[in-house]
């Protein structure tokens, strides 16, 4: 977008040192300077976690960390193996539970659904990444897993990796659904077309040229959804059990697990500062962080290689005969290779129900249907591909239905005026969460402050001066690698820089930092797609009437691009409101009976009060109801304006 | 100058007046007075008490703030220890190696808790003895017929290992093993409370104040694991509740902790669940 071209003739010069430099160069080196911040951030959370973790490398050895198979603390014993494969077992089981379902419903969605109903169904989809992780947590300890304990034949206990997969497969469905979608319907019309030109049913051109055609962006949609459940803390430690083991057999299902999030949560909390438990602690979010950032990384490359396969920058390469046909090879062991692992799984999830008879013969079934399909009537496979999508369409509603009536049914006899406006009392259990709800505003507010002048500014620098150099591919790799960075890491560095090294202590301030990294990519990816999508010929059209780049971009880019800006923050807004691992180490205590002074005092905050009542308050059952439906009202009731905005701005704006 | 870079600075000005705003009306009585503020840390479980400790004190003492934080127990000594908080709260005995590290520490113990072993529906038993509440954890125990219950596979409940819960429970039950790997962790009393009590076949074990008319707690060695049996003595699953302060406490703190230990807040200390000393 940047075109040394388009720079106006109005721009003026400035002497500086005996060198003559335009304007528009001291704006842009301004504007990288501060776009740099988000690298700085990166390598400060690198920086701090690694340093905090150096005792326990020293002490324990990174290969006996790595592979030790115990984990028992108060033994001084330290082994993350479990922790580990833990970690990746509960991740691959969400991905098990929630591709399906988001890759169908993103084609229903783009495919199948009338062009109405298209939008609402896209938004009522992403509802599920407004509801706040330790809301999720909640519904999973008190619906899911007693569910699990009492329709699993032969299960002793419902926390588990199965209830952990679940809960993190529905919380990654919003990231797979909206990614996906948006893969398949940039598949190029004339694909299609040209597809039911020849003659191919409406399935076959979906299933056999445009899913074919998307691969890759539904490929990083699933890697996304992955970084997404392996990051996701309050939630997963709810339901799993936490117990430090392989499961046994290693797809038992039932078995309880641990994963590193979990680990970081629970004992952080009581850890003793400056021990070899705490340094411990810091080594496993050093873990989870590289782990996550080649995940990420994966997404990224495959998402590259996707743009350039639509829009070719070279020309197509001249394949071999013979290079043809080993990759018509290689695509036959692939496919073997899937219907091998729909098998397994059919298996192993049918066994867990119904035994091991059952198993085989509908896992068998299972198979030879999918491949009896491809022998079928095109119109009857078409008939029944379609009943499928449908069907998992409704299933995804039902979910996001079930959790929301579960809090709304029992939060609302709770809610009341005296309910938030009064202090609690009683340790929790009486009065109100008045402070809880200031306190979640006021950490919003200052988050907000910080971070929006931040993302904005780096935003215009991506859009409209960045070219493809070194320096730029470093903040942009940046700003990505902040984007995918797990929220308990976040409260870790917020607590290792703000709350002791700075010496901040846990105040609102240190929570105001902690928060505005977090949601520095958001709103610098936001600002950036908006900036990006104002059209040339505006640009152009302002820098021939003689305005300057900046003249252009302040009154002409900006006011256009505004929507999208102010979108992008709404919607951070949402995740601060929402978040719990990020302020629980930084920011907020658990009671006040009166509100802090400044931004040095802690607060209260209604994600944590949450988790607070759920955990160390006896009898407080419907305030916990209550004070969960106050915080989905606040954070889904951010999401709809931004979500009005959006909607009312592109019905109004039109290039 | 541009009119451009103008804008920005004004911009920026507006945006400062507006934190400044923002402040003042969000900082309450802003900078106009100042309380006395005593500065408390450390364990999460004495969180619920001077919480309520400072519901009570606040009210009766004008001009005096405190400021509970949580961070553990071992967080609450340190800090206490050196001088970055005024009192630190710990819900285990100070161990022999932090009182060598500081010996000017001193210890004001302000109530007592007990540990309550609960079970599931399942169980089909009302009393063990210590032994067999470590054979279960440890593993020698795997159903509830072996002592002397119903037919059930026993489901172990244990507390994160950061735990002050779980550290008496280890160091008064737990005294020649460990327990199981396999066995559930939970986080917090209350999530450990709804864990056993949602399954038939569990056990684990909560502070006293959080048994309810659901939970079912065991008598150990046919003592009940009540307020007045914890306060005798008699059921030896029990910790000190702990402030501590650096050398003996000045001032504020000295008056605060003072009052701690008059009836209005060993009532308090009561009516949570715990046990009064006074």
């Amino acid at each position: 977008m940047s075109n040394e071209s388009l720079q106006g003739d109005r721009s003026k010069t400035y002497r500086i040192m005996g060198r003559i430099v335009h304007e528009d160069d001291l704006i842009k080196y301004g504007l990288m300077a501060v776009s740099s911040v988000a690298v700085l951030i990166v390598l400060a959370i690198i920086g701090f976690i690694f340093a905090n973790s150096l005792d326990a490398i020293t002490e324990i050895g990174l290969w006996n960390f790595l592979a030790g198979e115990v984990w028992r603390p108060n033994r001084d014993i330290y082994g993350a193996y479990p922790v580990i494969v833990g970690t990746l077992l509960v991740t691959i089981g969400a991905i098990v539970f929630a591709l399906p379902l988001g890759l169908g419903a993103a084609i229903f969605i783009s495919e199948l659904a009338p062009k109405r109903y298209r939008e609402p169904l896209k938004l009522l989809s992403e509802v599920f990444s407004g509801i706040p992780s330790v809301v999720y947590g909640f519904f999973g300890l008190v619906v899911l897993v007693p569910f699990l304990l009492n329709n699993v034949p032969g299960a002793t206990q419902g926390q588990s990796w199965l209830a952990g997969s679940i809960l993190l497969g529905i919380m990654a469905l919003p990231t797979i659904i909206s990614v996906a979608e948006d893969a398949i319907s940039s598949v190029p019309k004339s694909y299609r077309e040209a597809s039911l030109a020849m003659g191919a049913t409406r399935w076959q051109t979906t299933s056999r040229v445009i899913v074919p055609a998307a691969i890759s962006g539904i490929s990083a949609a699933a890697i996304l959804g992955i970084g997404r459940a392996m990051g996701e803390t309050m939630a997963v430690m709810m339901v799993t059990g936490n117990a430090a083991i392989f499961p046994e057999p290693l797809s038992n299902l039932m078995s309880p697990i641990r994963t590193i999030t979990a680990t970081l949560a629970i004992e952080m909390k009581e850890v003793a500062l400056g021990t070899t438990h705490y340094s411990a602690l810091f080594l496993l979010a050093l873990i989870l962080f590289v782990i996550v950032l080649l995940v990420n990384t994966t997404s990224r490359l495959i998402m590259r290689r996707m743009k350039e396969k639509f829009n070719p920058t070279k020309p197509p390469k001249i394949r071999s005969e013979k290079y043809l046909l080993v990759m018509e090879r290689v695509a036959m062991v692939i496919s073997v290779i899937k219907y091998v692992v729909i098998l397994g799984i059919v298996w192993i999830v049918v066994d867990l129900w119904f035994g091991p008879d059952a198993a085989l013969f509908i896992s068998l079934g299972t198979v030879a249907l999918l491949v009896a399909m491809r022998y079928m009537n095109p119109r009857l496979t078409q008939v029944l591909a379609h009943g499928t999508l449908t069907t998992v369409m409704a299933i995804v509603l039902a979910l996001l239905f079930i959790i929301i009536y579960d809090i709304v049914s029992n939060g609302l006899p709770v809610l009341s005026m005296e309910f938030v406006q009064e202090f609690p009392a009683q340790g929790g259990r009486s009065g109100g969460i008045y402070p809880a709800i200031v306190g979640t505003l006021k950490l919003v507010f200052g988050t907000i402050l910080i971070a929006v002048p931040l993302g904005v500014v780096s935003g215009i620098y991506l859009a409209e001066y960045a070219k493809d150099t070194r320096s730029t591919r470093i903040i942009r790799g940046g700003i990505d690698n902040l984007a995918g960075t797990p929220s308990v890491v976040f409260g870790l560095f917020g607590m290792a820089a703000f709350v002791y090294y700075m010496g901040f202590g846990y105040s609102l301030l240190a929570g105001w930092l902690t928060l505005a990294f977090l949601i520095l990519p958001v709103i610098v990816r936001t600002t950036e797609e908006a900036v990006k999508r104002v059209p040339n010929e505006l640009k152009e059209a302002s820098l021939a009437l003689g305005a300057t780049k900046w003249e252009t971009i302040t009154k002409v880019v900006l006011p256009a691009a505004f929507p999208g800006v102010i979108t992008g923050t709404i919607l951070s807004i949402g995740r601060a409101a929402g978040e719990t691992a990020p302020i629980m180490f930084t920011a907020v205590v658990a009671f006040q009976t009166r509100l802090g002074n400044g931004i040095m005092d802690p607060v209260m905050a209604l994600p944590y009060h949450l988790y607070y009542l759920a955990s160390e308050v006896p009898d407080a059952y419907d305030y916990q109801y209550g004070t969960a439906l106050v915080l989905l009202i606040l954070v889904l009731s951010i999401y709809s304006a931004a979500t009005f905005l959006r909607y009312h701005y592109s019905k109004k704006i039109s290039w | 100058m541009d009119s451009s870079l103008t804008k920005l600075i004004a911009v920026a000005v507006v945006a400062a007046l507006f934190t400044a705003g923002a402040m003042t009306v969000f900082g309450g009585g802003g900078s106009s007075y100042q309380d006395e503020e005593i500065l408390i840390t450390g364990s999460t479980t004495l969180n619920p008490i001077l919480s309520s400790f400072k519901e009570q004190y606040e009210k009766e003492t004008v001009g005096v703030t405190l400021t509970i934080t949580g961070g553990g127990s071992g967080h609450g000594i340190n800090s206490a220890a050196q001088g970055s908080a005024d009192i630190g709260m710990t819900s285990r005995d100070v161990r022999p190696s932090e009182m060598d590290a500081h010996p000017d520490l001193k210890i004001h113990t302000i109530g007592k808790d007990g540990v309550a072993i609960i079970v599931g529906s399942n169980a089909g038993i009302t009393n063990l003895d210590r032994a067999q509440v470590e054979g279960i954890f440890n593993g020698t125990y795997t159903n509830w017929n072996q002592v002397g219950g119903n037919d059930g596979t026993i489901v172990i409940f244990n507390r994160d290992a950061a735990s002050g819960t779980r550290d008496c429970f280890d160091s008064t039950v737990m005294l020649n093993s460990d327990t199981v790997a396999s066995a559930n962790e939970v986080a917090s009393n209350g999530a450990m409370r709804s864990s056993v009590n949602g399954n038939p076949n569990g056990i684990g074990y909560v502070g006293l104040g959080f048994i309810d008319s659901e939970t079912t707690a065991l008598d150990i060695g046919g003592v009940s694991p009540t307020v007045e049996n914890v306060a005798s003595g008699a059921y030896e699953i029990q910790r000190d509740l702990i402030l501590v302060t650096k050398g003996d406490p000045k001032g504020w703190s000295a008056a605060f902790l003072e009052w701690a230990m008059q009836p209005t807040a060993q009532k308090i200390v009561g009516e949570l669940g715990f046990v009064p000393i006074a």
